[in-house]
């Protein structure tokens, strides 16, 4: 029945439930929040904006609370001073790289783990999320001497390999998660149809794994972009990329705020676009399942 | 009626599981293979030379002289006082944080939706980039010291100090959205039945929160605390960038020894150490996740 | 066309058996039902037919030739899942067509057999919808479509209809039944409603604790179950404790607390055996005709609508009366019933 039908006195006083609270609280948490958030990010990201458009020749200092005047010197910098160029043209030549060797290492052995029921299965689980427990310094410390000696140091594809061990546990938890997630029905109705191991793979699994499989790809190139420690250990000085760069300007040598904030500008624009872009790939489970279950 | 039964022959079984163990292995080599390489591999020499074995340029001797080392210097110790320290109240801080904000975002408000991306964005922002961004508003020269001093007054130092209040600040507004992104997930898999039927019996919503959400969510809490915990424990750019020149986390100790002494050995040792930490750490929480899960159940 | 045979199927799960020495002959075109409760074992024995599940022994036979070295999709056993399993990446139409994409057969002849299938099933037009675009009952069809369109050798069904609400779920048995005489194929129905199983089949094989105790016609494991376990489960049933005085031409007299009654005897008997006998709630007459008489007291009554639904206490013993009468009693009044003229002797 519905409350239509009620006498006018009952159907007046609206019924709420306990997830949906007054219109007026409401508010208040969309308020708060959103306060919240302009504090804690949106000021920063602002600053960090104004701080690479600083005109070098009237600088930024206290206690003006906007820089008195704004340019695109520090901008053009970023053509002018090689090293900046040259770290971002590093940057996006790793990143891809390790993307498609950490998905063509992380598919098989993610599939295995998300859906074969394996006898050590706790120790793999164990080793695989050891890299994101261990510190990178540790691994750095290791890797370091060990790359050393293969001659692997200060080459890109040392960087690349280290970077990879950061990221892959990451890229195999995501896809071993989209693989489990697959309802067993699905499959066992691709090959009720007719469906052969092949034809089952390439029709049902992977359309189905492709949200989770886009996900994992994009959650390792702003892994990639993002590295820094080991990069730093194993890379340097010859390969320099976006965050050793900027770790130099910030603290290495006299801090240099407006290059650190245009080179902050290039490294936050792909990822925080692709953030917004991918907002419905990167779906909490996925998220979760990188970061969350131990 | 004749007895028919019919079963595969012993031999074609046996056949059946050692195929199915080896497209196991074949499937997981690739994954694993480059794990064990690239992380075992090395973990094994970290542990190794920090005995004093796997030396390099000099002879290699079983010694325990870097772990007598650790005890013995001042500058050592205090580095693994500090990071313990900023580890600690940085997962404190950060779980409190996360656990009000996953509670609020459980309900439904007008921008929900932008609120859960916006709250994404650090997850994806590298940790130098968010030195730089709370360098610009704490620092002495940051925006709220500027407007402060309008007023006449006068902002305290809060990055490169003794505390390390400026790197406990960054870290914090760098790991609470990973804790939030666990705790959502799991708070959204409390079923709403069980909060209603709290309500129902006339639980406020504070009380809820207490009795309900956080002891379901405690497995998602304490991993959450895990993972903060363990990797700021280790983390090496925000405060090399951040902290004071004394005391050092033992990161900072660690790539010092390593790029400006070449110390690989005393590295190790500390690396070592780092690791024992964390892995103390893990296994207790693995024996407090099975008595909570069990609880659960 | 097509008979299906169950030799001596066992299947263990760890510890638990699921099934255990299952032997079933299904006739050519013939509609037979698995009927049990929850974690009887029907599932299991369904998916073993479909070959998504290996046996641990046993075998499987189709027109006498064994299916045990055919892969799932080599056989010609069609499912219907009791999810559906909709492929969600794929339109109505994809779906119902997959199983002849994967046959090989070229687009355009899928296309025409994909709208004849459409049609039979009344979802013409909607070949362009997703799965998640379509109401439950829309779904069901779509995934019995796709099931037919690829003219198995047998049906299977796990459950179709226990996602749907009651009146819809009636309105589809219907359907499924006419859909199924039309086509004359070998159908497997998996449920655990007695209802939707005596509607539907041409016999019912009635599963407990992985093990068929019973198969027969809807009539027949209705009227004169040979188990204890199908008198209970198919519906109420008034159990009833004796031994046998008498036995003669197929018939047995047997000495109960509330008197001496007959039955029909299915399995030998000896005088002087304890049996429990079981006769339905409306078996029993109120008010005096022929057969055995009693007298008792109404415990509770119940008004459900076609019938009345009475709990009737006589000689310490509780039976359950079902009177389609007009007329209402009360609790604690004392009335005379008539206990049916025969009834079943029930084992275990």
């Amino acid at each position: 029945m519905s409350t239509a039908e009620l006498p006018g006195g009952m159907a007046e006083a609206p019924r709420r439930s306990a997830g949906a609270p007054r219109m007026p609280m409401r508010w208040l948490l969309t308020l708060g929040f959103f306060g919240f958030a302009t504090i804690v990010l949106v000021i920063p990201l602002i600053v960090g904006v104004l701080w690479s458009f600083v005109n070098p020749e009237h600088g930024w200092f206290p206690p003006a609370i906007v820089p008195p005047s704004l340019s695109l010197a520090n901008w053009r910098a970023m053509l002018s001073v090689p090293e900046i160029g040259q770290a971002f043209f590093m940057s996006f030549l790793i990143a891809p790289i390790v993307t498609v060797l950490c998905s063509a290492l992380a598919l098989p052995t993610g599939y295995a783990l998300g859906r074969r029921r394996l006898k050590a299965r706790r120790t793999i689980e164990l080793l695989i999320l050891a890299p994101i427990i261990l510190p990178g310094i540790v691994l750095a410390t290791g890797l370091g001497s060990m790359f050393i000696r293969m001659g692997l140091s200060h080459t890109i594809l040392g960087v690349v390999l280290v970077q990879t061990v950061v990221v892959l546990p990451f890229m195999i938890r995501i896809v071993a998660a989209t693989f489990e997630g697959v309802p067993q029905d699905l499959i066992d109705a691709a090959r009720n149809l007719g469906a052969g191991p092949w034809a089952l793979t390439r029709h049902v699994l992977i359309p189905m794994v492709k949200p989770g499989l886009v996900a994992g790809g994009l959650f390792t190139f702003i892994g990639s972009l993002e590295e820094f420690v080991l990069t730093f250990i194993v890379g340097m000085p010859h390969v320099q990329t976006l965050p050793v760069l900027l770790w130099a300007y910030l603290g290495g040598r006299s801090s240099i705020f407006t290059y650190a904030a245009v080179v902050t500008m290039v490294l936050l624009a792909p990822t925080i676009l692709l953030l917004f872009i991918a907002e419905r790939a990167l779906k909490q489970e996925y998220l979760a399942a990188g970061f969350g279950k131990v | 009626m004749e007895q028919v039964t019919v079963a595969l022959p012993q031999s074609s079984r046996e056949r059946i599981r050692r195929h199915e163990w080896l497209t196991d292995l074949a499937l997981l080599a690739p994954g694993l293979g480059y794990l064990l390489i690239f992380m075992v591999v090395p973990l094994i020499q970290v542990i190794l030379r920090g005995v004093g074995l796997l030396a390099i340029g000099e002879p290699s001797r079983l010694t325990l002289d870097f772990y007598r080392q650790v005890v013995e210097n001042k500058i050592l110790r205090d580095s693994i006082l500090f990071s313990l320290y900023f580890a600690l109240v940085t997962t404190a801080v950060s779980l409190v944080l996360a656990l009000i904000v996953s509670a609020l975002l459980q309900i439904q408000f007008p921008g929900r939706s932008i609120i859960s991306v916006l709250y994404k964005i650090p997850l994806v922002v590298p940790s130098l980039v968010a030195a730089f961004l709370v360098l610009t508003i704490i620092d002495q020269g940051g925006i709220i010291a500027r407007a402060l001093s309008r007023y006449g007054i006068e902002w305290p130092e809060l990055v490169h100090d003794r505390w390390g209040l400026g790197i406990i600040m960054v870290l914090v507004w760098h790991n609470v959205p990973i804790m939030i992104v666990i705790l959502s997930a799991v708070m959204s898999a409390i079923p709403q039945d069980i909060s209603a039927a709290a309500r129902n019996l006339g639980a406020t919503p504070w009380q809820v929160f207490s009795n309900i959400t956080v002891p379901l969510s405690l497995p998602g809490i304490s991993a959450a605390s895990l993972l903060v915990f363990i990797g700021v424990f280790g983390a090496f750019s925000i405060p090399s960038l951040l902290g004071a020149p004394y005391p050092s986390a033992i990161s900072v100790i660690m790539s010092n020894e390593v790029l400006e002494r070449a110390n690989w050995a005393q590295a190790s040792a500390l690396g070592t150490i780092v690791t024992a930490v964390s892995a103390v750490v893990l296994y207790v929480y693995y024996r407090l996740i099975r008595r909570q899960e069990a609880a659960l159940r | 066309m097509a008979r299906l045979e169950l030799r001596e199927i066992s299947k263990s799960f760890g510890r638990a058996v699921a099934v255990d020495r299952v032997t079933l002959e299904v006739r050519d075109g013939e509609f037979l039902t698995l009927l049990g409760p929850s974690g009887c074992g029907k599932t299991t024995t369904l998916r073993i037919i479909a070959g998504l599940i290996d046996p641990d022994e046993g075998e499987v036979l189709l027109d006498g030739k064994p299916m045990q070295h055919l892969p799932a999709h080599r056989r010609q056993t069609a499912m219907v899942f009791q999810s559906y399993a909709l492929f969600p990446h794929m339109t109505v139409h994809d779906n119902i067509g997959f199983g002849l994409r994967m046959r090989g057969m070229p687009p355009e002849r899928v296309g025409q057999r994909v709208d004849d299938a459409l049609a039979l099933v009344e979802l013409g037009g909607l070949g362009d919808r997703y799965p998640r675009q379509l109401s439950g009952g829309q779904q069901q069809r779509v995934a019995v479509a796709r099931a037919i369109v690829t003219q198995p050798k047998v049906l299977l069904f796990d459950e179709p209809l226990s996602n749907l609400d009651a009146k819809l779920r009636e309105r589809l048995r219907l359907e499924l039944r006419a859909l199924q005489q039309r086509l004359g194929v070998t159908t497997v129905y998996v449920t655990h409603d007695q209802a939707e199983a005596l509607a539907l089949s041409d016999r019912v094989a009635v599963m407990f604790l992985g093990r068929v105790v019973e198969i027969g016609t809807p009539r027949e494991v209705y009227r004169t179950p040979r188990s204890r376990v199908t008198a209970e489960f198919l519906g109420v049933t008034n159990l009833l404790e004796g031994h046998v005085t008498a036995v003669a031409d197929g018939r047995c007299t047997i000495q109960t607390p509330l008197g001496t009654l007959e039955a029909n005897v299915a399995s030998p008997v000896r005088t002087g055996e304890a049996v429990t006998l079981s006769f339905r709630p409306e078996d029993i007459r109120i008010g005096r005709s022929e057969g055995h008489t009693i007298t008792g007291r109404i415990i509770h009554a119940s008004y459900l609508g076609s019938v009345t639904d009475y709990v009737v206490e006589s000689a310490g013993i509780m039976l359950r009366i079902h009177d389609a009468g007009t007329s209402t009693r009360e609790a604690g009044e004392e009335i005379t019933v008539t206990l049916p003229p025969v009834a079943a002797i029930v084992q275990g």
